[in-house]
């Protein structure tokens, strides 16, 4: 996995702060690959709890991790409690790494 | 008036025009919705129209976005007597001016043009919620673009214009 420790303190506390501290998190995608290089910082968020709001709470833990980092690109998926699991956050959960 | 000065208020008056076309086709394409979810946007995905006002939409959109942080937002700085620097930089400057409210919903924003174009969407679910929260990004936009006017016509003696 290609974050450092500092980037994972920022990522739990950022979205703690957006979704609440029993939020889960995975980093998947090509950040998960240790020999590959640069790359966007992909992110699966999952909710244990309803939220009002989901869209607009990754809208602004995507800006509060890019006021972090520097403008670096990410991409952020959320899914909450009662939302099926779709073939994409199959993927992320499967593939990625949990933080 | 100077060069600055000048080139600061023709950008303005096309951050006016992009805002008031922006306001337009979210009223005809949002209209009154409350729930902006997959049910309603497949009623507009079903006519030609309402594919046309989502197009419309998310070009108007990106476009105003594009304006406010790439050509207005440098060129206010150094009116203001400031260096640009980043697109961070330059965001938190407009948030201290309070030109805008929250840099992060900015941040996050950049990435939302993606998320709207609805030939490489097929998840419904996921580009009616992306259209929810452009919405709600849309009236952001249109305020700022109300703040840049009111603060270079206040402090930087550029002409005052009612933005819509």
């Amino acid at each position: 996995m290609r974050l450092t420790d500092t980037q994972v303190r920022i990522i739990k506390a950022r979205a703690a702060e957006c979704f609440g501290s029993n939020a889960k998190i995975w980093l998947f995608g090509s950040r998960v690959d240790d020999k590959a290089l640069g790359g966007d910082i992909d992110l699966y968020v999952e909710l244990t709890e309803p939220l009002t709001d989901s869209a607009w709470r990754a809208l602004r833990f995507n800006g509060a991790l890019q006021q972090a980092f520097g403008a670096q690109h990410i991409d952020v998926i959320t899914r909450g409690p009662s939302e099926p699991l779709k073939p994409i956050h199959e993927t992320a959960k499967r593939s990625g790494v949990a933080l | 008036m100077n060069d600055l000065a000048a080139r600061l208020t023709r950008v303005l008056d096309l951050v006016d025009r992009e805002a008031r076309h922006l306001a337009e086709v979210t009223q005809r394409f949002f209209g009154g919705a409350e729930a902006i979810d997959r049910e309603w946007l497949e009623r507009q995905l079903a006519t030609p129209e309402g594919i046309d006002r989502l197009e419309s939409f998310g070009a108007k959109f990106s476009r105003l976005q594009d304006t406010l942080s790439d050509k207005l937002l440098p060129l206010f700085l150094r009116a203001a007597g400031e260096l640009p620097g980043t697109a961070v930089e330059n965001l938190n400057r407009a948030e201290r001016l309070g030109i805008i409210r929250d840099t992060q919903e900015w941040l996050g924003a950049r990435g939302l043009r993606n998320r709207l174009v609805h030939e490489y969407i097929d998840d419904l679910d996921a580009l009616a919620a992306s259209l929810d929260v452009a919405r709600r990004f849309t009236t952001v936009l249109i305020e700022a673009a109300h703040a840049f006017r009111g603060y270079a016509a206040q402090r930087l003696g550029t002409p005052f214009r009612q933005t819509p």
